[in-house]
């Protein structure tokens, strides 16, 4: 590795080969504002297109500025980052990036913590000198994920983030130009798509775009109706991220105070779902061993792997996109729920209330956990057994709504009979938390000893994929770790393709773990945060004198005077659950005899189906020919509608939003069926000055349509075109395959009559 | 069975081939030819060279040439007449073209009904068919032979050497013309350092607008240590008034397919892929039908000509995204995605198409390829100026009376070419700029008429080079409009990953609108300035970086018009509607309804014999009652 010397701002800086100038700068102190770039190492997240411009500088001998994110330090360089040129690049680009922004800074939901803001205020923008047309979109309302795409600045980090890091794809850039934008595929409601609801995107994205849908309101309303008994349950990863919204080191867990706060927030009772987490541990724990047992028994579908299902990103993920695995999913509820459930039944008995007078809320760093919540299995007749949940960051509003200072709240303890947990439970919150929580009991109650260790370093870390084979008294048990859907879907695929052997599998769909969830306070890219909250709990752990979920007495006391046992009939009726297969079968319609329209939808037929699939198998269904399948593919079928679009996505197993991504992108395919006639006028420069404007008007004019559309009998569609190449002969007309060339409007008239005549 | 299985294979079938080429050749009986001619042989013999492409071809020269064929044969002349379709003659204002050799008539405007007197009238009446003859307005004299019209004149043709010459879709007819001979020399008597060191020496630039020296490219991806490294044809021609690769590509596939293999054994790829725009379906089957043939010849494939070397191309479409012409954003659809640029450094020739060393080269510049082996650098290099050797094809379009291609030396001048070549300005008419380099160039005016053309000077004067389009304007052009048609192309063909070009080119364009719509302000026009300025400083891409060219060179050039509509809302070219007024003079006004008949939308009231008026608010300037008018009446402000 060479080392370099260049100067920045008249500094000189060494640096080993392979520096960026941006790292390069922040090394002696010259912080560079960025606003796309995001790198998060351990997660192995880059953002780095290099698009927004904003860390331009000025490198002696280039020509044009560069960025400053990307460019690599070269020996002897001279770097300037903030003379008058690249300042006054610096501050039009922020310009020209709010011109085409919502003012709406006041009531967005990013207010005050958004990098465009930052930015902006950093660099003293006080007047947009260059105001003109802003792009709008319609909002989209999902029960997790809430996109206002007005805000969008074209970053690309969620983009990144879900197809590199997740390997989802609900969303991906669509449109060319001032009209490109993330979305989904054909821009549906993400509900409609593939999403899992994971809120990586949220967590990284800048500026307002994207949020978690708010049940703050209706939070306050429900504690104000004294009718109504709140409780609140708050997962391990909240009381680890909490302080550091108010000041604190983010290495402290403050859970003492975040009971304090809840209270005086107004909640009735407060609940730990670590817990619920000591209680996932004994039924998950259970239902392992019973697994293994049948595996060792040699019985036919003994369902392993066990798959932790405590994330619901994950569960998503399974019953979307490997629905073969289903079986493999523990039954167990997240401790979110199994909580709900003991709540509205053992709980609500104890206060002699009826259910539907006790309100679960959940304080969580998941917006999954809010779709979680909804799902059908975990209500009992119409009543939800979690009512709301709250991302951590709504809890730091409520908070905020009291005025109290936090770091003079007193500690308070949880209320019993739900409010001990041990440090098993605790770890739920970091990647590998869950599974070494499953071998402290497993390990006890498959040997009848306690475990050689308690802590299991193995099993830590923010490595995408851990492997490690835990000796259980002789017997080796292989366990799998992924956090990330991208890595979790490595673990699928290997299972399913029979190159792994794990007894059980725990995933978190999202990186570092829950720690790192969709709602919890933003990191900015700074991983030492997440990293820090991690730390946090394993020491709580590490403090805590019961250490292992089997341990704790007040679970121990639950199944005493109500669950009976782990699995039993008890149990299994309020604590686990089912799945469902959601995969969209694409190619499966109802067959005609031809290709015909129904409600705006269009239904191919079986052959056009099949011939369809020929051709991307012609290409040996390789995404690099996506361009040459879908020439071929309109070829076929005259337009590329959604059906169509699918059946590709499907064959080439990319996503759909990346395959209209590519159709939107190309001014050669097009979504609507041209007339039969398709009429393109060219409008390239040398026709346009030999007067093809003109033409294109008489068409317009004799055809009564505008650029785009069709006639109404289906004969004629107007279209422009960017040069055909036949310049010496402008203007130039195609009509379907035939050229009319040295075009004027008075030919105009003949043009036609040549295919009315047909 | 290859057909050629070595160079002394290539040599032979050379010779045997020559026949086809000697009547075609300016001078059959030249030393040259001499060794295979025997005047016997082409005694009474005739070709008939027929351009079959581009825009000849939609001005029906298929029919034509059918009708050639049975007027030919009505004639009983099929021993004595060949019809060959050929590529592009570059006369494009004059075509369809039919080129009688061995004696160089030249043919213009031939219609198929045309083609029964023509037979007749030059082979059995044995006399030139004088109304088909080129008429040299200027001189008034009819020309006959191609050479000695002075738009052929000044022209040197070593890219377009075989468009008109050759049937494209025979390879024979491509190796008649030393067809492949580079290649055998390349591969049997130079390394490929050496071969990448007579390109240096040549000092060929590229000729897609970068004009970065070719050899030098070719070097790096050598050097590139990554393998399998990767050779492309940037054939996405995306300049609206630029049609010489699409000439070049389907006049002379050939030449294309030749120069990639010689790219391909100097840089150490195996693998070449052509990247050509899905507007072109006629070359895109034209380089379909050559590939075949080569690889049937044993020209491409494994242990080529018996050697080591082997080389493959294939064909990747283009779907309609001009930003594809730029090599990372075409590197990245071939990659079957969006068409978006990235951020260079890394260059392609180290990271290029899934990563690897990849050549990006332009169709000119391979056509140029095989010449420069055969004849030598030093030959090429004494063509052109210091800077810039050779020659470069150049589309010229617009309001110029010679529209077509033409290849000249550097080093030319705008006045050779507009008045020489082009034949001055279309219906007599004043020159007012030329614009070169498509949407990414800026304006030539009547000052610059004697700057020698070159890479650098174009660059100086504020435009550049470019792909070689040159559209020619005059008094009728409004240069604020042009301007404004150039960025709305722009806003268009963005792909819109980064701020500046996304977002600023769509601000320059609205700002433009503004003005041609007489809501522009003075302080628009300083505007317009810092604004492109930043944008050329900031963005990603070529694209984004040439953008504001055709507004900051009009702002330089053609200040007046700017200020005309800004300050008194007015358009001197009289071409943007709302700032143009038509007004009918009531002492010339005879009342004859004439206006009032052929005015689209009845803006025009008026009782017989008596003064018509026009309505402004309904007037949409379209300009036919001005057409229309024979009293002179109607006048345009």
């Amino acid at each position: 590795m060479g080392i370099i010397k260049l100067t920045i701002d008249n500094k000189e800086v060494i640096v080993p080969e392979g520096t960026t100038i941006l790292e390069a700068s922040k090394s002696v102190g010259i912080k560079i504002p960025t606003l796309c770039f995001m790198k998060l190492d351990e997660l192995h997240y880059e953002n780095s297109p290099g698009s927004c411009r904003i860390c331009v500088v000025e490198i002696a001998g280039n020509k044009k500025l560069m960025p400053s994110c990307k460019t690599l330090c070269a020996e002897g360089m001279v770097v300037r980052t903030h003379n008058p040129r690249v300042l006054n690049a610096r501050r039009t680009i922020m310009e020209l990036i709010l011109s085409n922004h919502p003012f709406e800074c006041l009531t967005c939901r990013k207010n005050g913590q958004c990098e465009l803001q930052n930015v902006a205020s950093e660099l003293g923008i006080r007047e947009i000198r260059y105001p003109g047309e802003k792009s709008t979109f319609s909002p989209d309302v999902s029960p997790a994920i809430v996109r206002d795409l007005d805000k969008c600045i074209m970053c690309r980090r969620c983009e990144t983030m879900c197809n590199s890091v997740q390997s989802v794809g609900a969303i991906s850039a669509i449109n060319r130009g001032f009209n490109s934008i993330i979305s989904t595929g054909f821009g549906e409601d993400i509900e409609l798509g593939n999403c899992t609801y994971c809120g990586q995107c949220v967590a990284i994205c800048p500026v307002g775009a994207l949020g978690g849908k708010s049940s703050v309101d209706q939070v306050l309303d429900v504690l104000a109706d004294s009718s109504k008994v709140v409780v609140a349950q708050t997962a391990p990863a909240v009381r680890t991220a909490l302080g550091k919204a108010f000041g604190m080191e983010s290495d402290q867990v403050v859970t003492g105070k975040m009971v304090s706060a809840l209270r005086a927030i107004g909640f009735n009772y407060v609940f730990d779902t670590d817990f619920a987490a000591d209680l996932t541990i004994m039924e998950e724990g259970t239902e392992l061993l019973g697994r293994l047992t049948n595996l060792i028994e040699g019985k036919a579908d003994a369902r392993i792997p066990l798959m932790t299902s405590c994330c619901p990103g994950w569960v998503n993920f399974v019953e979307q996109n490997y629905p073969e695995l289903i079986e493999n999913l523990s039954t167990a509820k997240s401790p979110q729920q199994m909580m709900g459930a003991v709540i509205k039944n053992y709980f609500a008995k104890k206060l002699n209330r009826p259910r539907k007078d006790i309100v679960v809320v959940s304080l969580m760093p998941c917006l999954a956990k809010k779709y979680e919540c909804m799902r059908e299995d975990m209500s009992d007749e119409g009543d939800p057994d979690v009512n709301y949940v709250l991302y951590t960051r709504e809890l730091v509003r409520l908070i905020r709504f009291t005025n109290v200072d936090f770091q003079s709240l007193p500690e308070s303890d949880f209320d019993s009979p739900l409010g001990e947990s041990t440090g098993a439970g605790t770890i739920f919150g970091a990647t590998g938390g869950v599974m070494e929580a499953v071998v402290r009991t497993a390990y006890s109650i498959y040997t009848g000893k306690p475990a050689p260790k308690i802590d299991f370093q193995e099993l830590r870390g923010f490595e995408g994929i851990k492997k490690a084979t835990i000796d259980f008294d002789g017997v080796q048990i292989k366990l799998g770790i992924a956090h990330g859907l991208g890595n979790a879907r490595k673990l699928a695929e290997s299972i399913l393709n029979g190159t792994s052997d794990f007894h059980a599998v725990e995933v978190m769909a999202c990186p570092g773990g829950c720690i790192g969830g969709g709602g919890q306070p933003f990191h900015h890219g700074d991983m030492s945060v997440i990293k820090k909250r991690a730390a946090a709990l394993y020491d709580a752990d590490q403090q805590k004198s019961l250490r292992k979920s089997h341990e704790n007495p007040s679970v121990q006391k639950l199944y005493a005077d109500f669950l009976g046992t782990p699995c039993g009939p008890v149990s299994h009726k309020l604590l686990h659950t089912h799945y469902t297969n959601r995969r969209k079968i694409v190619g499966v319609y109802p067959v005609y005899h031809e290709s015909t329209k129904e409600n705006g939808a269009i239904c191919l037929s079986a052959s056009t189906i099949e011939t369809l699939k020929t051709i991307c198998g012609k290409f040996n269904n390789d995404p690099k020919e996506l361009i040459n399948i879908l020439h071929a593919v309109q070829e076929l079928v005259g337009y590329l509608p959604k059906e169509v679009q699918e059946i590709v996505a499907e064959q080439l197993r990319i996503p759909l939003s990346k395959v209209y991504g590519v159709v939107t992108f190309y001014s050669f395919f097009t979504m609507a069926p041209k007339g039969k006639y398709p009429i393109s006028v060219c409008l390239g420069t040398a026709c346009y000055v030999r007067g093809a404007e003109k033409v294109l008007d008489e068409f317009k004019n004799l055809l009564k349509i505008k650029v785009g559309e069709t006639t109404a009998d289906g004969l004629f569609s107007l279209d422009c075109l960017r040069c055909v190449g036949a310049c010496g002969f402008s203007p130039v007309v195609l009509v379907g395959k035939k050229v009319y060339v040295r075009m004027t409007p008075e030919k105009v008239r003949d043009v036609l009559n040549d295919f009315y005549s047909l | 069975m290859k057909k050629i299985q070595t160079p002394a294979d290539l040599q032979q079938l050379y010779e045997s081939l020559r026949k086809l080429m000697r009547i075609r050749e300016t001078d059959p009986y030249s030393e040259e030819n001499s060794a295979f001619t025997s005047p016997k042989e082409i005694q009474n013999k005739s070709i008939l060279l027929v351009c079959g492409r581009g825009g000849c071809k939609a001005s029906q020269s298929d029919m034509l040439i059918e009708k050639l064929q049975s007027a030919i044969r009505k004639e009983g002349l099929e021993e004595q007449i060949q019809v060959i379709l050929t590529g592009c003659f570059g006369f494009c204002a004059q075509g369809p073209i039919v080129k009688v050799v061995p004696d160089n008539t030249f043919y213009v405007q031939v219609k198929p009904e045309d083609a029964d007197e023509l037979i007749h009238t030059h082979f059995v009446k044995k006399m030139y068919m004088e109304r088909l003859l080129y008429l040299d307005a200027d001189r008034n004299q009819v020309i006959r032979n191609p050479e000695q019209m002075s738009f052929y004149k000044p022209q040197m043709r070593i890219a377009l050497r075989n468009c008109g010459m050759i049937n494209p879709e025979s390879i024979d007819e491509y190796i008649a013309r030393n067809g492949y001979a580079a290649l055998a020399k390349v591969l049997t008597q130079s390394t490929p350092e050496e071969v990448i060191h007579e390109i240096i020496e040549s000092g060929l630039r590229g000729r897609g607008g970068g004009g970065f020296p070719t050899g030098l490219k070719w070097q790096i991806t050598r050097k590139a240590v990554k393998s399998p490294k990767y050779v492309v044809c940037n054939a996405d021609e995306g300049d609206p008034g630029a049609f010489m690769d699409r000439s070049i590509l389907e006049g002379d596939p050939h030449s294309i397919i030749e120069a990639m293999a010689i790219n391909g054994y100097c840089t150490g790829a195996a693998k070449g892929l052509v990247y050509i725009r899905a507007e072109y379906p006629m070359a895109v089957e034209g380089l379909r039908i050559a590939i075949s043939q080569a690889t049937e010849y044993g020209l491409l494939g494994k242990n080529i000509m018996g050697t080591d070397f082997s080389f493959d191309i294939d064909i990747k479409y283009g779907a309609g995204a001009f930003v594809c012409g730029e090599e990372t954003a075409l590197i990245h659809s071939m990659e079957g995605k969006r068409g978006e640029a990235t951020v260079k450094p890394p260059f392609p020739s180290e990271e290029g198409y899934l990563g690897f060393p990849t050549n990006v080269n332009n169709v000119e510049t391979f056509a140029n390829i095989p010449t420069i082996i055969l004849k030598g650098a030093e030959w090429y290099n004494k063509i052109g100026t210091e800077k810039s050797k050779g020659t470069k094809v150049f589309a010229l379009a617009g309001k110029i009376n010679n529209v077509g291609l033409i290849e000249v030396p550097m080093g030319i001048t705008l006045r050779e070419i507009i008045y020489g070549i082009g034949g001055g300005i279309k219906n007599g008419k004043k020159f007012k700029a030329i614009q070169t380099g498509g949407p990414s160039g800026g304006c030539l005016t009547e000052k610059h008429l004697d700057l020698p053309i070159e890479y650098d000077t174009l660059q100086a004067a504020g435009s550049m080079m470019g792909s070689g389009g040159m559209i020619v304007m005059d008094e009728d052009d409004c240069m604020v409009a042009m301007a404004q048609f150039y960025l709305g192309f722009t806003v268009e063909e963005s792909c819109g990953k980064c701020s500046p070009c996304r977002i600023g080119n769509k601000r320059l364009f609205e700002i433009l609108n503004k003005i041609t719509s007489g809501k522009g302000t003075e302080e628009d026009l300083r505007k317009l300035r810092d604004l492109g300025q930043v944008i050329k400083d900031t963005s990603l891409c070529g694209l984004g970086q040439t953008s504001p060219n055709p507004v900051l060179s009009t702002l330089d050039n053609f200040y007046d018009e700017y200020v005309a509509h800004v300050t008194e809302q007015r358009c001197p070219a009289h071409q943007c509607r709302d700032l143009t007024v038509y007004y009918i003079n009531p002492k010339k006004c005879t009342g004859c309804t004439l206006c009032a008949h052929v005015c689209p939308v009845h803006a025009i009231v008026g009782e017989r014999k008596a003064t018509h008026i026009i309505d402004p608010n309904i007037c949409i300037r379209c300009g036919s009652c001005l057409e229309k008018c024979r009293f002179g009446a109607i006048y345009v402000y």
